[in-house]
């Protein structure tokens, strides 16, 4: 998986606001495309690739609300809209995303719509880019007669802090044949959805975390999540007992996998994560390598309904039909494998605490 | 008196004899740089400046009158009047001198020393080791009104630095006045000239091997290389900038990754992703890692090891982070 070569043919940006301040205060909605210089589209540019293109934190969703009108029918359109008709959309999915801003902890910020065409995995297409871009702080330098002066912006937008990003990329895999008419639903095999919110990554962030791609963009997290994370754990599995090392540090690296699958620090599974933070830095890549040949290209949402009973609890078996068992909560921290077996055919291991009674 | 004559004969010789050897060195010379490619290269191989020697006179009567080898005509006979010294670093270099001189077109040369023969004839002796030839001019050469024929030969001696400095001690203990020497102390010098060869001829093979190793790694990164500047010209329509210290030295710092990797591999991942051409193209004026044939070596690594790269990356990190970007690959969490 990856996007490059991306050019940008048409962007624009609205205001958006809280939901709660729409009563009272008109957002400001361009009227007119921006005119963005080399070093500005380089800038989106980068922004894109570093949240959308391999290694990144993004996953794919499918589209829910079809009918005319709806977001999709609208995102998609907009790759053959000419600018005024462009416009006018844009400004319609602008107050649509301010309307959907109800949760308390989302801010105000603008709503960024690119039009652009990029290489995606090898096939030249069209996409639209989305991005909710909250302001930042920051100070810009000004130099006046040979003095630095420095003064304070309060909105700066697309800087390098992915918290501050939003990004919803509709990528047409498929162009049409024919001319599309005006509203035309498109087929939605047509189209890869992907989308990054650093929220979604936190699975406390409740609502928040949904407002953008399912409130506004009323898309939803790709059906087969489950067997997707079912899959990995299969993959990452079958790569830890190809590595060349000893059982037991298989056995530890297999507790790690269970760890971080039922860990509740993301609700998504990134393959890149998993391997930087456990893996041995010469796996790594090899690991990422098994992991895309085996069609998990990036991050994926995770449903762990099909390997509860793996994650349920945790066994450590021995050639002598010996078991231990443990909740998989205090295993890594109350089992201890010293090491491997000796010549002798016995294993050495630690367990934490005493024998309980004989009930 | 016999030798009176020959001197006088011989000291006539030897002026012509020295305009020979400047010419022979001279062309000599032009034929290795041909053949070695570069002067560099050359310099390389060659451990000591290529020099011509004439024999000296009195060395030529000792030779010609007083060794008991009876020559009948010397001044035609004795072969090595004229000497050229080839000493190089390794074995290997001796066959690559001596295909050069075998194909110089005015000569006619013919091997008269061959250790490699001798190794296989005498496989329990360690002695001087050389490769000898006699050489003769195919036709005759005219220099500055004299004329050269195949009746003049000179003697070409190729041979390893460590088999010259066996030879310079060989030569050193045999001109010692040896009267000074019990014969127990003659046999044990002859003993450790002995060793000394063995050793020699030990470490000479050890250094091939080193050299071996070298070659086959430098080889690999060399066709992978080669193929990156196909692969640029293809997908960019832009002559890459090649065998460029930018190159090598990032090369070099991939070279336990590049080990796995085949040509087919460029060629892969080419068709699959030539339009990447376009976005290095656009990037040519910006930096030179654009320009280099080495960044379509880099689009490769980045596909297979993208956490790796950054890791071992040689130079400003920044300039790897855009490359990052331009092929398109995120750059979070790594850098």
């Amino acid at each position: 998986m990856s996007i490059s070569n991306i050019n940008i043919e048409k962007i624009i940006a609205h205001e958006v606001i809280r939901a709660s301040e729409l009563n009272t205060k008109t957002p400001i909605y361009n009227n007119s495309l921006i005119n963005l210089n080399e070093s500005g589209k380089e800038l989106v540019i980068d922004r894109i690739i570093d949240i959308i293109s391999p290694g990144s934190h993004c996953i794919d969703l499918v589209a829910g609300n079809l009918n005319q009108g709806g977001p999709f029918n609208i995102i998609t359109n907009m790759l053959d809209y000419d600018i005024p008709v462009f416009i006018r959309a844009s400004q319609g999915l602008a107050k649509s995303l301010s309307q959907s801003q109800t949760a308390g902890s989302i801010k105000a910020g603008s709503a960024i719509f690119i039009k652009g065409n990029a290489y995606d995995n090898g096939i030249h297409s069209r996409f639209i880019a989305i991005i909710k871009a909250d302001s930042d702080k920051g100070l810009s330098r000004e130099i006046d007669n040979n003095q630095i002066t420095l003064k304070y912006v309060n909105d700066i937008l697309l800087g390098d802090s992915s918290r501050l990003i939003k990004i919803a990329l509709f990528i047409e895999n498929n162009p049409p044949n024919q001319p599309i008419n005006l509203g035309q639903i498109r087929n939605t095999d047509d189209f890869t959805i992907k989308v990054y919110d650093h929220l979604m990554q936190n699975s406390t962030a409740g609502n928040a975390s949904q407002y953008f791609y399912s409130t506004f963009l009323k898309c939803k997290i790709a059906e087969n999540a489950a067997r997707k994370t079912m899959e990995f754990y299969e993959i990452t599995r079958e790569f830890i007992n190809n590595m060349d090392i000893e059982q037991d540090q298989k056995v530890e690296y297999y507790y790690d996998l269970i760890s971080y699958l039922r860990s509740n620090d993301s609700s998504i599974i990134e393959p890149a994560t998993f391997a930087r933070g456990f893996l041995p830095d010469v796996q790594q890549d090899n690991f990422l390598e098994q992991c895309e040949r085996s069609g998990l290209t990036g991050s994926i949402s995770k449903d762990t309904r099909l390997i509860k009973g793996k994650l349920g609890r945790q066994s450590l078996k021995f050639t002598s039909k010996v078991t231990i068992i443990a909740p998989p909560e205090v295993f890594n921290s109350a089992v201890q494998v010293t090491g491997p077996a000796g010549e002798d055919g016995w294993t050495t291991i630690k367990i934490k605490g005493e024998i309980e009674p004989i009930k | 008196m016999q030798e009176i004559e020959l001197r006088k004969k011989f000291e006539n010789k030897r002026l012509k004899l020295k305009i020979f050897g400047k010419w022979i060195k001279k062309n000599i010379y032009k034929e290795l740089i041909k053949g070695c490619k570069t002067e560099n290269a050359l310099k390389k191989i060659l451990q000591i400046p290529l020099s011509i020697r004439v024999k000296e006179t009195s060395s030529f009567i000792e030779k010609a009158l007083y060794r008991n080898k009876k020559y009948k005509n010397p001044l035609l006979e004795i072969t090595d009047q004229i000497g050229i010294r080839f000493v190089v670093l390794l074995v290997d270099d001796i066959s690559r001198i001596e295909n050069i001189i075998k194909n110089m077109v005015k000569l006619n040369c013919e091997k008269c020393k061959d250790f490699e023969q001798e190794k296989i004839d005498n496989p329990d002796h360690f002695t001087y080791q050389s490769v000898h030839y006699i050489a003769r001019p195919k036709e005759k050469i005219k220099i500055n009104g004299n004329i050269f024929d195949d009746k003049l030969s000179f003697e070409i001696q190729i041979r390893t630095i460590l088999q010259h400095a066996y030879a310079e001690m060989s030569h050193v203990s045999d001109y010692k006045p040896s009267i000074s020497l019990s014969e127990n102390d003659k046999k044990r010098i002859k003993r450790l000239l002995a060793k000394g060869s063995a050793l020699v001829e030990i470490t000479d093979d050890t250094f091939e091997d080193i050299q071996k190793m070298l070659t086959e790694n430098c080889k690999h990164i060399d066709e992978l290389l080669e193929k990156s500047t196909e692969i640029y010209k293809n997908i960019t329509g832009e002559e890459a900038n090649t065998n460029t210290k930018l190159g090598h030295i990032i090369s070099n710092a991939y070279i336990d990754l590049l080990k796995d990797f085949k040509i087919s591999d460029i060629q892969d991942w080419a068709e699959k992703n030539y339009y990447i051409g376009k976005a290095i193209k656009e990037k040519r004026t910006e930096s030179i890692l654009y320009q280099d044939s080495v960044s379509i070596l880099l689009c490769l690594l980045i596909s297979k090891s993208r956490i790796t790269v950054p890791k071992l990356w040689p130079e400003d990190l920044s300039y790897l982070e855009d490359f990052y970007k331009t092929i398109g690959y995120s750059t979070q969490d790594l850098f």
